[in-house]
């Protein structure tokens, strides 16, 4: 592949990185705290502008589809349930699913946006600023960069089943269900285990311990793009718990 | 200082050492190679060296290894690592960081150097190694070469007392091999202690002062490498001590033969970037051609241009005289590129033979998948998991599932990248035969050893302009 001396124009970059992980954990809590679909659908829409920051399409496409996927197999084994135990079968109706789902992909919004345009050293500099212990900050510092090795190992995935001349698609799928379920999950399984193995031991053999020290300069002050960040999150925040308030139950239309 | 003294490790759950009664010392300003055939147990002595055996991988170490007269056994992990340097055969299984800049300036950080000077030592260090034009790039954008380069200059930016270089030149093209070697004596004269692993030994002779051979874990030669004579090294299966560079010296097309595939007007360029390939014509025979030019000049671009894989702005692609979409080009085309964790599926090397077969639409699955084992030397692994291969093993098995599609054409990106010599030479036996089937085949290498015993043809990047008078480039 051919280097890009282009850096990425992503307005993001231009963030603090504390906000990018204020807002994370800030949307965290909200939509967990949220049980309301309007508000989680405001949620979800404004997270979703903020993902297109990164200014990253396929990316997105891509990591939308997996997330679909995850769902499709989620749904999938619950129908099953509910066809043994019938029981189970209330939590299989779309507006049970749609606020724990809409949750996932909030999350998945402003995960993305904190992985792809937040330098690592600043992410571990943070999370040691606020008195994390060793074992929380290297596992946090190495889910965060582990996104961007697996998204990369899931197009080089995808090209390798097309160099072989294996076909992916719904024809396929359906007949040939385990042998497609394998090509697609067995080198990506392999992929995540030694990806986070190797960046383990890349941590640890750059020295990274419970004592490093973080950077020796004070960190760089707020510029105007990061109040205008932080406000705007108020703002948010502020319209998603009125909208709880005001309609604390799901959409009219799906309780009908 | 490295010391090893009476060392014996064993892995976990493993009744056999990895390593047995090895004992020996690299000095301050001392260079020693450390070389065998695949599985011999270099990867494992790395570790020891390092310290991620027994601290990350666990396993039962007897003797003691010191690295500047400190016992690894007594010293956490981060410890050691401040002391002793570590670059890996992968480089991406190294890095930690997402940028090219952020990943050299990591150690540093993690030293709590001032901000300042690490500026000043990553402008001197990116200089040193031909990066600044890359210090704002994803790591995962650059060059196989590029990368090996940038795991080199992170672990420049911080003094250390001893350096372990892990097959460094396995992505180098010959003239980068040669800038290492003068980077090597450089910190010999600063008093690093560097052990180096590699296959390739041509470019190590004036370098180390002493190699050691592993066969099975244990020392069956410790000397200079002009000892190592043809015979032992044939027994061994070693490499060759001196190398042809034939790169300038090959053709650009043989005088005879029809084209199998010809490209006409070929252009390219990244997004947001200006043309790497502009109006390019190529034309590939029957035979063996050679892929060269420096790191990032674009040869993996080319190779996945006439796969289809990266879509040309414009071009006109033929094959045995038919004009063809770009995208169909796969189904006539192999490519092999660096990547064999990506392409691995079954559960055997057996079935995964077979199922490259079936994908191709090969009839008689089973028998042409025992031959491709008995070309590439696999049917004792025939039931082993492709996933529980040692890195030179994939390389051959994806190679063979390659073979499986008999295409026209086949490219393999640096095939013999960390392959000992006999394996290069069994790899360089197979793409011989399939070239005399009449097929084109393409290698993208920087291994003099290879381009010597198999290529016909050379083609050079960065490829030039076509012009009305100039014929085809290859």
């Amino acid at each position: 592949m051919q280097a890009s001396s282009v850096p990425n124009l992503s307005l993001l970059n231009a963030v603090d990185i504390r906000v990018k992980m204020m807002i994370t954990a800030l949307a965290s809590v909200m939509t967990v705290a949220i049980s309301s679909l309007y508000a989680q659908c405001f949620l979800f829409a404004v997270s979703f502008l903020y993902l297109l920051m990164i200014r990253r399409p396929k990316l997105i496409l891509v990591s939308y589809l997996l997330f679909l996927i995850m769902m499709a197999i989620a749904c999938g084994f619950g129908l099953v349930l509910a066809h043994f135990l019938p029981m189970m079968g209330k939590g299989m109706e779309l507006k049970s699913l749609a606020v724990p789902f809409m949750r996932a992909f909030t999350m998945l919004n402003v995960v993305l946006p904190l992985a792809f345009t937040g330098r690592l050293q600043q992410i571990l500099n943070s999370l040691q600023k606020l008195k994390l212990p060793f074992v929380i900050y290297l596992p946090a510092a190495v889910i965060v960069r582990f996104i961007p090795t697996f998204t990369n190992d899931i197009k080089q995935i995808w090209e390798s089943l097309k160099i072989r001349g294996y076909r992916i698609n719904p024809w396929t799928m359906t007949i040939h269900p385990f042998q497609t379920t394998r090509l697609l999950f067995t080198p990506l399984l392999i992929r995540a285990l030694k990806t986070g193995d190797e960046l383990g031991i890349a941590a640890e053999l750059k020295g990274l311990n419970a004592n490093t020290s973080a950077i020796k300069k004070d960190p760089p002050s707020f510029t105007k793009k990061d109040y205008a960040a932080v406000s705007l999150t108020a703002a948010i925040l502020v319209a998603a718990i009125i909208l709880q308030i005001y309609f604390p139950n799901t959409s009219p239309v799906l309780m009908k | 200082m490295i010391e090893l003294k009476n060392v014996t490790y064993t892995y976990p759950h493993s009744d056999r050492p990895a390593l047995s009664n090895l004992s020996f010392m690299v000095r301050p300003g001392e260079a020693i190679l450390v070389t065998g055939v695949s599985g011999c147990g270099k990867s494992t002595l790395i570790r020891l060296i390092n310290g991620l055996c027994p601290h990350y991988y666990g396993g039962n170490v007897e003797g003691t290894i010191c690295i500047d007269g400190k016992d690894n056994m007594k010293e956490k992990l981060c410890d050691i690592s401040h002391r002793v340097g570590t670059l890996f055969q992968n480089p991406e299984s190294q890095f930690f960081a997402l940028g090219v800049e952020e990943e050299i300036s990591f150690i540093s950080e993690c030293k709590g150097v001032h901000p300042k000077e690490i500026q000043t030592k990553l402008s001197q260090t990116a200089e040193r190694f031909n990066l600044k034009p890359f210090l704002k790039s994803i790591i995962h954008e650059l060059s196989q070469g590029q990368k090996q380069k940038v795991g080199l200059a992170s672990l420049m930016m911080e003094p250390l007392k001893a350096l372990i270089l892990d097959e460094p030149t396995g992505n180098l093209d010959p003239e980068a091999t040669l800038e290492l070697a003068e980077e090597i004596k450089k910190l010999k004269a600063q008093g690093v202690a560097i052990l180096i692993v590699d296959h390739r030994l041509y470019w190590l002779k004036d370098v180390v002062d002493k190699v050691i051979v592993l066969e099975k874990g244990k020392v069956v030669r410790e000397g200079i490498i002009p000892d190592l004579d043809s015979e032992f090294r044939e027994k061994y299966g070693l490499r060759k001590l001196e190398v042809t560079d034939k790169r300038l010296l090959l053709p650009v097309k043989t005088s005879s033969g029809k084209p199998i595939m010809k490209i006409s007007k070929l252009s390219f360029s990244y997004p947001r970037q200006p043309e790497i390939i502009t109006d390019a014509s190529l034309e590939f025979q029957q035979g063996i051609c050679g892929i060269f030019g420096d790191n990032g000049a674009g040869k993996t671009t080319l190779a996945r241009l006439i796969t289809g894989l990266n879509k040309a702005k414009s071009g006109t692609f033929q094959v045995k005289g038919k004009t063809i979409r770009q995208k169909d080009c796969l189904k006539h085309v192999a490519v092999v590129l660096q990547n064999s964790d990506h392409q691995l599926y079954m559960r055997t090397v057996f079935e995964e033979l077979r199922a490259s077969l079936e994908a191709a639409g090969c009839k008689g699955g089973n028998d042409a998948a025992e031959e491709l084992l008995g070309i590439f030397d696999l049917q004792e692994l025939r039931d082993r998991h492709p996933h529980s291969l040692s890195g030179g093993q994939k390389q051959r098995l994806v190679i063979a599932c390659a073979f499986a599609k008999k295409p026209d054409v086949i490219i393999l990106d640096e095939p013999t990248s960390g392959l000992d010599g006999a394996n290069l030479k069994r790899i360089a036996g197979a793409l011989k035969k399939l070239s005399s089937e009449g097929k084109a085949v393409l290698v993208i290498t920087h291994d003099l050893e290879l381009v010597d015993l198999i290529c016909d043809t050379a083609l050079h990047l960065p490829l030039p302009v076509q012009t009305a008078n100039q014929p085809f480039i290859n």
